[in-house]
C-alpha cells in the first residue's frame, strides 16, 4: 500500500459544530440540528431544510455576509493549523488547496442585492475571481507556497485533496493546507429547489423513501504532511478522477464510470478490492445517485461488499466542502472507535437491496474508501488509512 | 509533457452565444444544447486545438480560468432578485465552471481526469502544474489543457475589452511533437525567483526568449530581461490584458515562433511567482 501523506492537523466548523469532540459525539448520538428556510425569495410559501453553521443571529442570513464568511474560513484554518502546530517556516511554504462549488457566491450575491436596491438594473457583477478566496487565507496566515482552487462542484474539496496528496507523495511540496468551504448562497439553494432534488420529508440516502437531498454549511481544513510512517494518524493512499460524461445532471445509472473511478483509486493506492475495511458513500438521497452507486460499488465489490455507510443525514450535503468536511467527521469518529450510521435509513430500495451502517458501528482502523461525485460527471473517489 | 497542438481563439464579447455556436460548426458536427457563451468558448478552443487528430479515450481535460461562468451567474441572480423566480434548471447548472470541461470530454469522448482549476492571476500557470503532475509520476497520458474566459455582459472594461479561449494538447510521448512544456516552477517571492535564475542559465542567450505576464511591471521587465540576457517575447501589448492572456501569449509563441525556447515569467497581486519554460521545436 501507498502512503501518500498523512493528516497532521485538522478542523472542522459543520452543523453539528465546530469543536471535533462535539461533533463526533453529535454523530454518534445521531443528532442533526436541522433548520426550515422559506423560499419566499421566488415567492413560494413552502420551506425547505437546511443544514446551517451556528450563527451570532441565526434570524438571518444576510446579516454582514463577508464577515461571516471569513470569519468562519480563517477561524477553521487557524484551528487546524494549530492542530498541526507547525513552526513559522512551514506556514511560509504551505501549499493550498482550495475547493468549493459556490466559491464566494454568498458574498457575490448579496452584494449584486444590495445594487439592486439603489439602481433598477444593476450592471453586471464583476467576480473578485475564483483565486481569491485562497489567496485571502495565505494573506490573512502569511502563507507563500502555491495557491489551487478547484471548482468540480461537489468533487471540489476531493480534488483538492487528491492532488495535495499526490505532490506531496512526488516530493514536490513539503506540507499541504487543503480546505473545503461552501455556506448557504440563495443561487445554490433555489437552483437545487429549482431542479426539484431538495427532500421535503427527511434525509434517507439509500432507503426505498427517499426523496431527495438537503444541503448542508461546511468549512474544513487539513494539514497534510508526508507520512512518517508511524502507527497511529490517518493516511491519504491515494485516489483517482475522471469523468462520466452520461449527462452534465446525472451519471450513468449502471455506474460503469463509477466503477472505474473506484478501482482507478484502489490501484493508485495498491489496495485490492478485498482489502477495503468500509466505504464512505457520496449518497446524495437522490434515486439516481443511489442507484448509479449502488451499481458501481456492486460491480467493484460484488457479493464481497463492504459495510458502507452515508455522512450527509448528519450534516447534509456541504456540496464543494464534501471532500474535507466528511473525511474529517469519519477519520475522527474512527479514529474514537466507530464507523458512522446512515441516519436516516429504514428501508432497502428493492432495485438495489443494499443496507448501509444504521447505527454507530464499531471500527477503529482498516482501509477505507471515500467517494464523491458532482454536477459535470464528475467522479472522485479516495483511499484512506486510518491506524488507529 | 509534450506539445502536439496548440489552438488560439481570441474575440471581441459577442452580443449573442448563437454568433459562437455558428464559429463552434466549423469545427464540429456535433449540436451543443443547452450551453452558453464561457462552454462555447471552451468548445471551440478545444475543437479547433485537437481538429484532425483523435484523442485517446482516456484523455484528460483541465480547464483553467479566472473567473468561471460569469454570464449565466447574472442571469441567475437576476432571476432571482429582480424576477423573483426560481431560476432556470440549466442557467443554474451552468454555473458551474466544471461544465464547460464536462461537454469538452463528452464531445471529444476523452474520459480520463476532468478538471475546472484557478489560481488567482496564474490560474494557466496552475494548471500546468497539475497536468505534468499527472504526467509523472501520474497514470496521464495525453490531456487537453485551455484557458478560458469571458467578458461579463455590460463590463466597462479599461482595457479592450476580448475573451478568450486558449488550449495545448499534450502527450507523453515525443514523436511528432511541436514543443514541450519542460518546467513549470513556483516562488514565494521575486528574491527566490531571482536566485533561481542565477544558478545557471535557464536558456541559452541567443536561442531564448523571455515573456513576462501582464502583471509584471514594465521595470520588472527590464530586470529580468538584463538578468536573463534574453530577447523580448511582447505579447501583452496585442490586445492590453485580460484573464487568459497568459495562455494567449503562451499558445501565440508555440503558433508562431520559429524554433527558439521560452522562460515565462508572471506574478500574482501577492507578489508569488511562476516560471514557465518552454521549447519550441
Amino acid at each position: 500500500m501507498r502512503n501518500a501523506a498523512m493528516i497532521k492537523g485538522r478542523a472542522i466548523a459543520c452543523a453539528l459544530g465546530e469543536d471535533l469532540d462535539a461533533v463526533v459525539r453529535g454523530a454518534r448520538e445521531m443528532r442533526p440540528r436541522i433548520a426550515e428556510l422559506p423560499l419566499s425569495l421566488a415567492g413560494l410559501e413552502e420551506v425547505r431544510p437546511y443544514y446551517l453553521l451556528s450563527r451570532r443571529d441565526p434570524g438571518s442570513l444576510s446579516a454582514a455576509p463577508e464577515t461571516f464568511f471569513y470569519e468562519v474560513l480563517f477561524d477553521t484554518v487557524a484551528r487546524a493549523l494549530a492542530d498541526a502546530s507547525l513552526r513559522a517556516a512551514d506556514l511560509r511554504d504551505l501549499a493550498i488547496f482550495f475547493g468549493s462549488t459556490a466559491i464566494d457566491i454568498p458574498v457575490y450575491e448579496h452584494a449584486y442585492e444590495e445594487t439592486l436596491r439603489e439602481t433598477s438594473r444593476p450592471a453586471a457583477m464583476v467576480s473578485s475571481g475564483y483565486g481569491r478566496i485562497a489567496d485571502e487565507v495565505a494573506g490573512r496566515f502569511g502563507i507563500r507556497g502555491p495557491a489551487y482552487t478547484f471548482t468540480t462542484a461537489c468533487t471540489s474539496s476531493a480534488n483538492a485533496l487528491l492532488y495535495a496528496a499526490a505532490m506531496i507523495a512526488a516530493g514536490r511540496i513539503p506540507r499541504a493546507l487543503v480546505i473545503g468551504y461552501d455556506l448557504f448562497s440563495h443561487l445554490g439553494f433555489y437552483g437545487f429547489e429549482a431542479l426539484r432534488l431538495i427532500a421535503t420529508d427527511g434525509y434517507r440516502p439509500f432507503d426505498r423513501r427517499r426523496s431527495g437531498i438537503i444541503m448542508g454549511e461546511g468549512c474544513g481544513a487539513v494539514v497534510l504532511e508526508a507520512d512518517d510512517g508511524g502507527d497511529a494518524g490517518a493516511v491519504l493512499c491515494g485516489g483517482a478522477n475522471r469523468v462520466d460524461a452520461y449527462n452534465v445532471t446525472t451519471h450513468a445509472l449502471e455506474g460503469g464510470a463509477i466503477a472505474q473511478v473506484m478501482r482507478d483509486a484502489l490501484a493508485d493506492a495498491g489496495v485490492d478490492a478485498g482489502a477495503v475495511t468500509a466505504i464512505k458513500a457520496h449518497g446524495t438521497g437522490s434515486e439516481n445517485n443511489d442507484r448509479m452507486e449502488g451499481n458501481g460499488m456492486v460491480r467493484v465489490f460484488g457479493d464481497a461488499l463492504p459495510p458502507f455507510t452515508v455522512l450527509k443525514p448528519l450534516i447534509g450535503h456541504t456540496v464543494g466542502a464534501s471532500g474535507v468536511v466528511e473525511l474529517i467527521l469519519f477519520t475522527a469518529c474512527l479514529q474514537r472507535g466507530f464507523c458512522p450510521p446512515t441516519l436516516g435509513f429504514e428501508e432497502a430500495d428493492e432495485a438495489l437491496m443494499l443496507r448501509p451502517v444504521t447505527e454507530p458501528r464499531p471500527l477503529s482502523r482498516g482501509i477505507f474508501l471515500l467517494n464523491y461525485f458532482g454536477f459535470g460527471g464528475n467522479c472522485t473517489a479516495l483511499v484512506v488509512a486510518v491506524r488507529g | 509533457m509534450f506539445i502536439h497542438a496548440v489552438s488560439r481563439f481570441v474575440t471581441p464579447p459577442v452580443a449573442h452565444p448563437r454568433v459562437l455556436k455558428e464559429i463552434l460548426k466549423g469545427y464540429t458536427d456535433t449540436p451543443f444544447r443547452r450551453v452558453n457563451t464561457f462552454i462555447l468558448l471552451a468548445l471551440i478552443g478545444a475543437h479547433r486545438c485537437v481538429q484532425g487528430r483523435t484523442p485517446s479515450g482516456n484523455a484528460s481535460v483541465y480547464l483553467t480560468t479566472e473567473n468561471g461562468n460569469l454570464g449565466d451567474t447574472n442571469n441567475v441572480l437576476d432571476q432571482l432578485y429582480r424576477q423573483r423566480s426560481l431560476p432556470m434548471p440549466f442557467s443554474f447548472i451552468n454555473t458551474m465552471s466544471n461544465t464547460a470541461p464536462f461537454y469538452v470530454a463528452q464531445s471529444l469522448n476523452v474520459l480520463g481526469r476532468n478538471l475546472s482549476i484557478s489560481g488567482r492571476g496564474l490560474s494557466f500557470e496552475r494548471g500546468l502544474e497539475l497536468a505534468r503532475l499527472d504526467f509523472d509520476p501520474g497514470p496521464v497520458e495525453e490531456a487537453l489543457i485551455g484557458a478560458v474566459d469571458e467578458v461579463p455582459p455590460g463590463s466597462e472594461a479599461p482595457h479592450p475589452a476580448v475573451e478568450g479561449s486558449f488550449w495545448i494538447y499534450v502527450r507523453k510521448v515525443r514523436n511528432g511533437a511541436l514543443g514541450e512544456v519542460a518546467d513549470v516552477r513556483s516562488f514565494p517571492d521575486r528574491e527566490a525567483l531571482a536566485a533561481w535564475c542565477a544558478e545557471r542559465p535557464i536558456l541559452p542567450r541567443g536561442r531564448g526568449m523571455l515573456a513576462c505576464g501582464a502583471a509584471v511591471p514594465d521595470e520588472e521587465k527590464t530586470d529580468w530581461q538584463r538578468r536573463t540576457g534574453l530577447a523580448l517575447f511582447d505579447y501583452v501589448a496585442d490586445y492590453g490584458p485580460f484573464d487568459t492572456v497568459t495562455a494567449y501569449g503562451v499558445t501565440k509563441f508555440l503558433e508562431t515562433s520559429p524554433p527558439a525556447s521560452l522562460l515565462h515569467i508572471n506574478r500574482n497581486g501577492q507578489g508569488r511567482y511562476v516560471a514557465l519554460v518552454l521549447h519550441r521545436y
